[in-house]
C-alpha cells in the first residue's frame, strides 16, 4: 500500500498495475479488481443508447489520458487542528489533485461520532475493530458495491476501477450537525484522469448540510470520472450543495446516487457551471415510505460547451415524494440537454413527484433540449412534469434599461433572475458565489 | 429640464404613426394629452424614451438644447427622464428592492444610498401608497394585479425622482382608489423639480391632478392645446368633435 511511483501510468492501458499502488482495505481492493474486470468486457456508450443518443463519446480518445503518479496515496491525511475553522463550518476538507491538503473538524463534532475525511487515512488512525469502525465501514462498503453492481456503462466502471480511497462523510444516528461540512477538490494538469468519489451516510435522525466545490486551473485537459453515495437513513435530513466549475478544457463524466429512508429528506441543489464537455446523472431513490427528495440544479453552457444533465426520481415506497427543479442556460454555440425521469414502482402508491425545466436560450446557435418522461407503474399518484424554452423578451430589457440599467446589465440582472428561485434555495454561504458565477458566464449582448 | 419636440415623426414596422409631433414642456408643468384610442399618444412615449422597435423618421426631441435621438434608452434615463408604462412586464427572479436600489444606485449616481436612508425611504412611500411591505421581497411585478404593477411604477417614480415623467394610460383599468393613490403620487412629487406628461384617454385622473396644459392628439399629430378647460370639454362632448375638426378626409377614409 502506498507505494510510490515515478512515471504515470495511461489510465486504460494500465489500470491492473495503477490498482496494485492504490490504498486498501482488502474488499475496496476486490471492488476494484471487478470493476476492472466490467471496465475490460465493455465498450464506451454509444449513441444508440437512448441516455447517449444527445452525448456522444466517439470524438474522444480515452487513451491517451493518464493518471498523474502524485495523486496515488496520501501526502497529508492527517487530521489538523481546527482552529482555522471559520465561524458556520462543521468541518473541511481540501484535495488538491486526489491528494488531501487540508482535513480539519470541529472537536465538537468528532466527539460526536462524526467521520469526515479519506477513508483510507481514518481506517489507519482508528482502532478499526470497534463498533463504530465496522459500522462505518459497512455502511461504506454496502453503498459503494451496491453502486458498483447498479452500474451500467464503462465510465462507471472506469470509475471504480482507478477510484483511490473515497472521501467520506459520516453522522451516526441521532446526531444532528447544523454547521456545514465543505469539501473543495481542485485539479490541474493536462490530459490526466482523476476520479473522486465521496460517500455520505447519515444514521437515522441525523442531519448535515454538505457544500462541494469543484474547479480546476483555467487551462489544462482535466478528465474528471467522478461518482458519489448518498445514504439517507429513516428519518435523516441532508442538504447537499454541488458546485462544479472546472475549465472550459475540462471533461466531467458523473454519476451520483441517492437513496432516501422513510421520513428521510434530501435537499440536493448541483450546479454545472463549467467544463467544455459534461455528462452527469443522479438517480434519487426513494425507498422508504414518506420519503422526500428536493432535486435542483442549474446549468449554463456557453462557448461550444455541451452538458448533458440526468436525473432520475425511482419513487419505490408509499406516499413519498419528489420534486425536481432544473434550470439550464445556453449561449453561443452551446449545447445543453435535460432529461428527467419520474419512475413509480408497483409498491409507490400515494406517489407525488414533479418534475420542472426551464431553459433561456441566449445565442442564435445555442440549443436546449428538454427531454422529461414518465414510468409509473401504479394507481394512486399524482406526477407531472413541464419544461419551458425561450429567449430573453426585448420588453423586459427596455423596461429595465428606462430605469437607467445598461443592456448589459439588464441581461445580466435577467440572467442571473433566471436561476434566482433555485440560488435562494441553496446553503446561504453559497448564494452570492452562484450569482457570481452566473453573472460572469452572461454574455455582454444578445 | 426643457423638453423640445419638434416635427416629431415615427414608424413602426414601416407604418407612419407620428406624423409632426409639436410640444414643448419644463420641469415644473404637468402636461395631459388626450386623444382616441390609436392616435399615437403610447408611440410618442415610446419614441421619447427610445424604443428600439420605433424608427424616427423626422424631427428632433431636444432636452435642454441637446437633441437626444441618437442617445442610448439608459442615457435618457439617466438625464432625469422616466416612463410609467401602461402595461408593465414581470421580471423574475428580481426582487423589486433590488431592482429599486440598482435603479436609485444608477439615479443617484456616486451619492451614498444607505447614508441617504434608502430602506427608511422606500417603506416610507410604500406606506404612502398603501403597499404592503411584503412586496419588497416579491419579484418585480410577478404575478401582480394591474393596479399592483401601476402602484409599482408610482412606487419607483417617488424613489427615482425624475426630472421628468411620462406617465403612460397609468389610470387605466384602475378602480378609483387605486385611481387616487396614483394623483397622491403625482401631486406629491409635483414641483418645480418635476414635471410630468399624463398621457390619458379619459378625464377621470385629471379630475384628482389638475394639469397646467392640456393637449389632444389625434391621427398622429397634437391637434389643438389648452388649459384645463379643454380636458372638461372633451369629457362633454367626446372625442367626435376632434375627428370633425382635426381630421382629414383621407384620414377618415382610412379610419373607416
Amino acid at each position: 500500500m502506498n507505494e510510490t511511483t515515478t512515471e504515470d501510468l495511461v489510465a486504460t492501458e494500465h489500470l491492473e498495475a495503477f490498482q496494485r499502488l492504490l490504498p486498501g482495505p482488502d474488499w475496496l481492493v476486490e471492488l476494484r479488481a471487478a470493476a476492472l474486470g466490467k471496465f475490460n468486457a465493455s465498450e464506451w456508450p454509444t449513441t444508440s443508447e437512448e441516455e447517449w443518443r444527445r452525448t456522444n463519446l466517439s470524438p474522444f480518445e480515452f487513451d491517451l489520458y493518464s493518471i498523474p503518479a502524485a495523486s496515488v496515496g496520501t501526502a497529508c491525511g492527517t487530521q489538523l487542528p481546527e482552529t482555522q475553522l471559520p465561524d458556520g463550518i462543521a468541518g473541511r476538507l481540501e484535495i488538491a489533485n486526489g491528494v488531501v491538503r487540508d482535513a480539519r473538524l470541529r472537536d465538537e463534532v468528532r466527539e460526536a461520532g462524526v467521520v469526515f475525511g479519506e477513508l483510507a487515512t481514518w481506517l489507519g488512525e482508528s482502532a478499526k475493530e470497534t463498533p463504530a469502525a465496522v459500522q462505518i465501514t459497512k455502511a461504506v462498503r454496502g453503498a459503494m458495491e451496491r453502486s458498483l453492481e447498479l452500474a451500467d456503462n464503462r465510465l462507471q466502471y472506469w470509475h471504480f476501477a482507478m477510484l483511490s480511497s473515497p472521501l467520506v462523510l459520516y453522522v451516526p444516528a441521532g446526531v444532528a450537525i447544523a454547521d456545514r461540512f465543505e469539501i473543495a477538490l481542485s485539479y490541474s494538469g493536462d490530459e490526466v484522469v482523476y476520479a473522486p468519489h465521496l460517500v455520505v451516510v447519515l444514521e437515522r435522525e441525523a442531519s448535515a448540510t454538505v457544500v462541494r466545490r469543484v474547479s480546476s486551473d483555467e487551462e489544462g485537459e482535466v478528465l474528471l470520472v467522478d461518482g458519489g453515495e448518498f445514504l439517507v437513513s429513516d428519518g435523516a435530513r441532508l442538504r447537499y450543495m454541488d458546485l462544479m466549475r472546472m475549465n472550459d478544457e475540462a471533461l466531467v463524466f458523473r454519476n451520483d446516487r441517492g437513496n432516501v429512508g422513510r421520513d428521510g429528506h434530501v435537499h440536493r441543489t448541483e450546479a454545472a457551471l463549467g467544463g467544455d464537455f459534461v455528462k452527469t446523472r443522479y438517480v434519487s431513490e426513494l425507498t422508504g415510505a414518506g420519503a422526500d427528495a428536493v432535486l435542483n440544479g442549474l446549468y449554463f453552457a456557453g462557448s461550444e460547451q455541451h452538458m448533458d444533465v440526468r436525473t432520475v426520481q425511482r419513487h419505490r415506497a408509499p406516499h413519498t415524494t419528489s420534486r425536481a427543479h432544473y434550470r439550464g442556460a445556453v449561449g453561443d454555440e452551446s449545447h445543453a440537454v435535460y432529461q428527467g425521469l419520474i419512475q413509480v414502482e408497483g409498491a409507490a402508491r400515494g406517489t407525488d413527484a414533479y418534475l420542472t425545466n426551464k431553459n433561456l436560450v441566449l445565442g442564435e446557435s445555442a440549443r436546449a433540449d428538454s427531454i422529461p418522461s414518465l414510468n409509473i407503474n401504479t394507481d394512486d399518484v399524482s406526477c407531472s412534469h413541464g419544461s419551458t424554452t425561450g429567449k430573453i423578451d426585448p420588453e423586459q430589457i427596455y423596461y429595465l434599461r428606462t430605469r437607467g440599467y445598461s443592456a448589459a446589465e439588464a441581461l445580466r440582472i435577467l440572467v442571473e433572475g433566471h436561476f434566482e428561485d433555485l440560488i435562494v434555495q441553496a446553503p446561504e454561504s453559497i448564494r452570492d458565489e452562484l450569482r457570481a458565477l452566473v453573472i460572469a458566464r452572461t454574455p455582454a449582448e444578445l | 429640464m426643457k423638453i423640445e419636440i419638434r416635427g416629431l415623426r415615427a414608424t413602426i414596422e414601416g407604418t407612419e404613426i407620428l406624423r409632426g409631433i409639436d410640444l414643448s414642456m419644463s420641469t415644473g408643468e404637468i402636461h395631459a394629452l388626450m386623444g382616441p384610442n390609436g392616435s399615437g399618444k403610447s408611440t410618442l412615449s415610446n419614441v421619447i424614451l427610445g424604443h428600439p422597435a420605433y424608427e424616427v423618421t423626422g424631427g428632433e426631441i431636444l432636452v435642454d438644447g441637446e437633441n437626444i435621438l441618437e442617445l442610448e434608452v439608459d442615457e435618457r434615463a439617466r438625464l432625469g427622464l422616466f416612463l410609467a408604462f401602461q402595461y408593465p412586464v414581470e421580471i423574475p427572479g428580481v426582487t423589486v428592492g433590488r431592482f429599486l436600489k440598482r435603479a436609485a444606485e444608477i439615479r443617484f449616481d456616486g451619492e451614498d444610498l444607505r447614508a441617504k436612508g434608502f430602506i427608511k425611504e422606500l417603506r416610507g412611500n410604500m406606506d404612502f401608497l398603501e403597499m404592503d411591505q411584503q412586496f419588497i421581497n416579491r419579484y418585480l411585478n410577478e404575478g401582480f394585479s394591474g393596479g399592483e404593477k401601476k402602484r409599482m411604477e408610482i412606487l419607483q417614480m417617488l424613489m427615482l425622482r425624475p426630472r421628468f415623467a411620462v406617465m403612460d394610460e397609468t389610470d387605466s383599468g384602475l378602480d378609483i382608489d387605486a385611481l387616487k393613490v396614483v394623483a397622491k403620487g403625482v401631486n406629491h412629487l409635483r414641483g418645480p423639480d418635476f414635471g410630468a406628461l399624463i398621457i390619458t384617454h379619459y378625464q377621470r385622473i385629471l379630475q384628482h391632478v389638475t394639469p397646467d396644459y392640456v393637449h389632444v392628439m389625434y391621427q398622429g399629430r397634437v391637434v389643438t392645446s389648452g388649459d384645463e378647460q379643454l380636458a372638461h370639454t372633451l369629457e362633454a362632448e367626446g372625442y367626435d368633435w376632434v375627428r370633425q375638426q382635426f381630421g382629414s378626409p383621407q384620414d377618415a377614409l382610412e379610419e373607416a
